[in-house]
């Protein structure tokens, strides 16, 4: 069975590839306690249609609850999967089968603070089975989602409904959306060739979706017996490629931002360099508080950009970073079509990450212990090794190789700064230098989950047999 | 229900049962603080029965006997009082390691003359041990840290054993001897001091015993060569090791300072004091190994319950941080480090690296109210009595270091000073070392997804610690050494395979150069042309890099990999990540994982940019 050119997009969960507008979401790590009554559940699931799966309806349906569902690999093992599928995830999805706890240090760079051994209990490794993520605009919907999804058959077998990882958007603008250290948010997402519109750069549904060629025009999850034989996989003969194809992995990262200790820094070095705090934060974000990419020569915020023009551009017109430096967030994150970074290979990634915490109130909060705040991010790619920790290992904790950043530091904003004498490079024109140092981490990683989304096949085949 | 509660109830049904429930509870951090809480308030002594034998070695004369009863003393008014090195408390037990002259297992005045003159012979000022310190950690950590993951107990045995070999003045050559003696010494007299009592492993002693004497005959054998090297032979070998210690002597820190430069070993110290002479041979010997087993076992668990207690809370482990980069950022060649040795002082409290010490009652005598027979084995657990010392906020105290925490009592000086101004120098150093490591993190088990701590036999004989780290922080390169076999019959494929890497040199060329992540990279025909070799420098991450190059020439792979045994699935651009696969599996890891690196820090792209910026 080889799989279709491209995805039918009916069968890969909305989350992954369309996201939602909707204001919040709670998160279930739940526990299989009797694996039969948890294949009941996930069967009901299917048979009751209550999971969202992608539409070419932009809107979202205001009112109602968007409902995802995914697995960890220990919950694949221990719902009973055959073990040619565990096997194939391990050989296919390493990081996937090890977990995110041991992939933490050397592929998340949390380390000190955040390392995983100090990650909220929900996070630690054999905890969680299975992942339900629940979108939508009113708490009162979520509740009356999760009375629903606990009247399933199968419910009772599931542990730890109790509490579940809760977020909501600091605005109700569905357009302009923003995230706390005052940042607009969820600007940057990747558009998919046969899903979303033309744009200047689009990926191959490889990139994100299993069963299908990526933008470097191979397809790891092909599963057909290779020409010269690959002796160290299953015998394909005992697996249903299906499983695997339309399914995507996930992630769920909690991370704290301490915002007080954000702001004071972005002031004291404003003081210091004689500039705008705005300006200075633009420097290490790589875009205005407004959305706006920095162009070179620019120390004003432009107007507001169209919304196309956000995330619509490269790196071309910036070749030395003196407008968005290269150590700044978003130019690692994403170094788009900067071709200096290398290995040269893309690695796009999706991000449907949502604020959790109060919005940052100066006046309020000083003299007190300010109250937990970030982002529960979550994140969708094809492969977690080259997408997702590629972008922290490589690109956040360390400088991408290749282009010509002359500072030391870790991404501004994630990176777990523990060198105070690392410095920023603020490239400008002439011989004008702007250096900051001092960093100290203004995010901690309260855990990380790594789940696989399966498509709606995958899914079907989870709830049989039971 | 108490623990001793559970213990006595135990007791009644069997005693074998009560034993070991004890054992499980010594073995386990918190178990054994609860234990020691419960003896020291009222003050307890908990009797239970051994399964070691009465007859200390099989050769003795009289009858075995595997029932006997031993007393665990641990509350902190009986410890002190077993540790007065006073009668009725004597330090016998240990004669079952060696001779009758081993030093721990000397009483009384014989115990504090060698214990003195060593004291005497001992290097004192604070620069040179801090020196020899850092040269110490410097070598141990040549091999371990070139990994990303290291075992924290192994790097600080090696920092332990180089800095007691460069102290007391051994060859180079002699780390292993070192190295073996004390392992087994250390595991020998963990045994005698308490896992005989609960555990059969017959001959460890003896092995331990054997392993020492070995040391201590290179040990004998240099006080003489010091004294005056005989015969030519003798006379090359003092030239030899004397040359080494030259090169210890010459050691610059980074402003060009030699601290080393009147340095002399112990041994050789030992062997020109007039007192010396006072003293056979062997018993120099003796002593000298005595110290050896102690220094070393201390600070390999020093370290290690340091960095494992760090770990434990996210707010002290960012105090340790703090204090680590303060001390290094004021000085990294020299560690002062005041606070740091604050807080590893807190942590050797709560546990301690001589957790147990064994004494012997020579007459009956009663604590509070529980009667121990005359010729009883006791365990003191120093543990107990440290425990109780707690100041009222070890952040904001002052830097204060538990008389106990090292073994030995109170009054005994040398015994003191070697921990604390050989021994605890050693551990600040490692441990401030370790702490600046990029990414220091603890790791998981890959089976059970379990967090791996320091795992301590019996609750303190430390076994193994597997920490990481972000290897890329002190080296950035990586050899890539892939050896394949060439398909048969070799005469024509291995003649194929030339001509592919004569005519695609120039794609080679182009595309490592474009790469801007590999330094060098060649190919080599071995064992008459049966194998082809491919080696190469990269910068960073393996996967990424040799993805890169299925994905940038797949087929010149292809065409190679043609006449290759065990070649991967072709074509290579379709199948990158099995390339990836079997390029890992094919990957010879070079001798003891050793690869040096001129620039250790810098990538391919940092070098281009600084030559295109200097116009060459």
């Amino acid at each position: 069975v080889s799989a279709p050119a491209s995805p039918d997009w009916a069968q890969v969960q909305r989350l992954v590839v369309q996201g939602s507008t909707l204001h919040r979401s709670w998160h279930f790590l739940l526990r299989a306690r009797h694996p039969g009554e948890a294949r009941r559940f996930i069967e009901a699931l299917v048979h009751e249609k209550l999971i969202s799966y992608a539409s070419a309806r932009e809107d979202a349906p205001v009112g109602g609850c968007e409902l995802g569902i995914g697995f960890t690999y220990r919950g694949l093992q221990h719902l009973g999967l055959p073990w040619e599928y565990l096997r194939l995830f391990q050989e296919k999805a390493a990081a996937f089968a090890e977990g995110a706890c041991r992939r933490a240090a050397q592929h998340l760079a949390d380390t000190g603070a955040s390392a995983a051994h100090w990650w909220e209990p929900c996070f630690h490794p054999d905890h969680a089975h299975l992942v339900l993520t629940m979108h939508a605009d009113q708490a009162d919907e979520l509740r009356q989602c999760t009375q629903t999804l606990k009247s399933l058959p199968g419910a009772s077998g599931l542990t730890d409904w109790a509490a579940p990882l809760e977020a909501s958007h600091l605005t109700d603008q569905r357009q302009y959306r923003t995230v706390h250290f005052g940042l607009r948010d969820l600007i940057a997402s990747p558009a998919i060739k046969g899903f979303h519109p033309r744009r200047k750069t689009m990926h191959e549904p490889g990139e994100f979706v299993l069963g299908y060629r990526n933008d470097h025009e191979f397809n790891p999850w092909a599963l057909h017996p290779s020409p010269s034989g690959n002796l160290w996989l299953p015998p394909l003969s005992a697996v249903k490629p299906n499983f695997f194809w339309n399914g995507s992995f996930g992630v769920l990262r909690k991370m704290e931002q301490h915002e007080r200790e954000f702001r004071c820094y972005v002031a004291r070095w404003a003081k210091k360099l004689g500039v705008k705090e705005e300006y200075l934060r633009a420097k290490m974000n790589g875009r205005w508080d407004n959305g706006q990419r920095v162009r070179p020569g620019e120390s004003e915020p432009p107007p507001n950009p169209a919304p196309g023009e956000l995330d619509d551009f490269d790196f071309l017109d910036d070749p030395e970073g003196k407008g968005c430096p290269f150590g700044s967030h978003i130019r690692r994150m994403n170094p788009r079509s900067d071709n200096s970074v290398v290995p040269v290979r893309r690695r796009p990634l999706i991000r449907r990450g949502m604020p959790y915490g109060p919005l940052y109130d100066e006046a309020k909060e000083r003299g007190k212990p300010a109250p937990p705040r970030g982002l529960l991010g979550v994140f969708f790619c094809a492969s977690l090794e080259d997408q997702f920790e590629h972008l922290l290992a490589e690109w956040g904790d360390a400088n991408p190789l290749g282009p010509d950043n002359r500072g030391n530091a870790k991404d501004p904003f994630i990176g777990s700064h523990i060198d105070p004498k690392s410095v920023f490079d603020i490239p400008l024109d002439g011989e004008k230098l702007c250096q900051l140092e001092g960093f100290e981490p203004f995010v901690t990683t309260r855990g990380t989950l790594y789940a696989f989304f399966p498509g709606m096949a995958g899914l079907r085949m989870l709830g049989e047999s039971h | 229900m108490t623990l001793l509660k559970r213990f006595d109830d135990a007791e009644k049904d069997s005693r074998a049962a009560a034993s070991h429930l004890l054992l499980n509870w010594l073995s386990d951090d918190d178990a054994r603080a609860r234990l020691y809480v419960e003896l020291g308030e009222p003050p307890r002594v908990l009797k239970f029965q051994s399964r070691a034998d009465v007859k200390e070695r099989t050769w003795h004369d009289g009858d075995s006997s595997f029932r006997q009863n031993v007393y665990l003393l641990a509350a902190p008014s009986h410890v002190k009082a077993a540790l007065q090195n006073k009668p009725p408390f004597s330090n016998a037990p240990y004669r079952a390691l060696g001779s009758g002259t081993f030093m721990l297992g000397l009483d009384g005045v014989d115990h504090d003359d060698q214990r003195n003159f060593a004291y005497h012979c001992l290097e004192r000022d604070v620069r040179i041990v801090q020196a020899l310190s850092n040269v110490a950690f410097q070598a141990a950590a040549a091999l371990p840290l070139k990994q990303r993951s290291f075992d924290l107990v192994e790097l600080s045995e090696q920092a332990a054993a180089r800095f007691v070999g460069f102290l007391f003045g051994f060859e180079q050559a002699d780390h292993v001897l070192i190295e073996q003696a004390m392992r087994k010494a250390y595991r020998g007299l963990n045994f005698l001091i308490l896992g005989r009592h609960f555990v059969s492993e017959p001959g460890i002693i003896d092995e331990a015993s054997r392993a020492m004497g070995a040391l201590l005959i290179r040990t004998a054998a240099l006080i003489d060569l010091y004294r005056a090297p005989i015969g030519r032979h003798q006379e090359d070998e003092f030239k030899k090791i004397d040359l080494e210690l030259k090169e210890l002597q010459i050691w610059e820190d980074r402003h060009g300072r030699r601290p080393l430069e009147n340095f002399i070993p112990v041994l050789r110290r030992i062997a020109a004091h007039g007192k010396g002479h006072q003293y056979s041979g062997a018993e120099l010997a003796v002593i000298v190994v005595g110290m050896i087993a102690g220094t070393i076992g201390n600070i390999q668990a020093s370290v290690s319950i340091a960095i494992n207690e760090f770990f434990q809370d996210p707010d002290v482990w960012q105090l340790a941080r703090d204090a680590a980069l303060k001390s290094w950022q004021a000085d990294p060649d020299y560690c002062h480090a005041p606070e740091l040795e604050r807080l590893i002082g807190e942590a050797l409290r709560l546990n301690p690296p001589a957790a147990f010490l064994p004494r012997k009652a020579l007459q009956d005598v009663t604590l509070d109210g529980t009667k121990i027979d005359g010729g009883s084995m006791l365990i003191v657990a120093v543990g107990g009595a440290t425990l109780a010392n707690g100041g009222p906020d070890f952040r904001k105290d002052p830097p204060k270091l538990d008389d106990l925490i090292f073994g030995g009592d109170a009054s005994d000086h040398p015994h003191q000073c070697i921990g604390r101004h050989l021994a605890m120098p050693v551990v600040t150093h490692a441990v401030r070392q370790v702490l600046m490591l990029h990414g220091l993190a603890q790791t998981f088990d890959p089976r059970t997804g379990a967090l791996l701590r320091l795992e301590k036999l019996w609750g303190f004989n430390c076994r193994e610690y597997p920490l990481e780290f972000t290897r890329s922080g002190l080296l950035v390169q990586s050899p890539l050494i892939v050896i394949m076999r060439v398909k048969t019959p070799v005469s024509v494929h291995a003649e194929e395979l030339k001509k592919v890497i004569k005519y695609g040199a120039p794609r080679i060329e182009k595309k490592l150069r474009d790469s801007r992540h590999v330094h060098f990279a060649s190919f080599i025909f071995l064992e008459n042309d049966t194998k082809l070799a491919l080696y190469t420098v990269y910068d960073r991450d393996f996967d990424a890099y040799i993805e890169h190059f299925a994905l940038a020439i797949g087929p010149l792979f292809d065409r190679i990999f043609e006449h290759i045994q065990d070649a991967p699935p072709l074509p290579v651009n379709e199948f990158p990540k099995e390339f990836v696969d079997v390029i890992r599996r094919h990957n010879a890891a070079p001798a003891a994982g050793y690869f040096f690196s001129a620039y250790p820090k810098a990538t391919v792209a940092m070098i281009a940019h600084q030559f295109a910026q200097d116009g060459t």
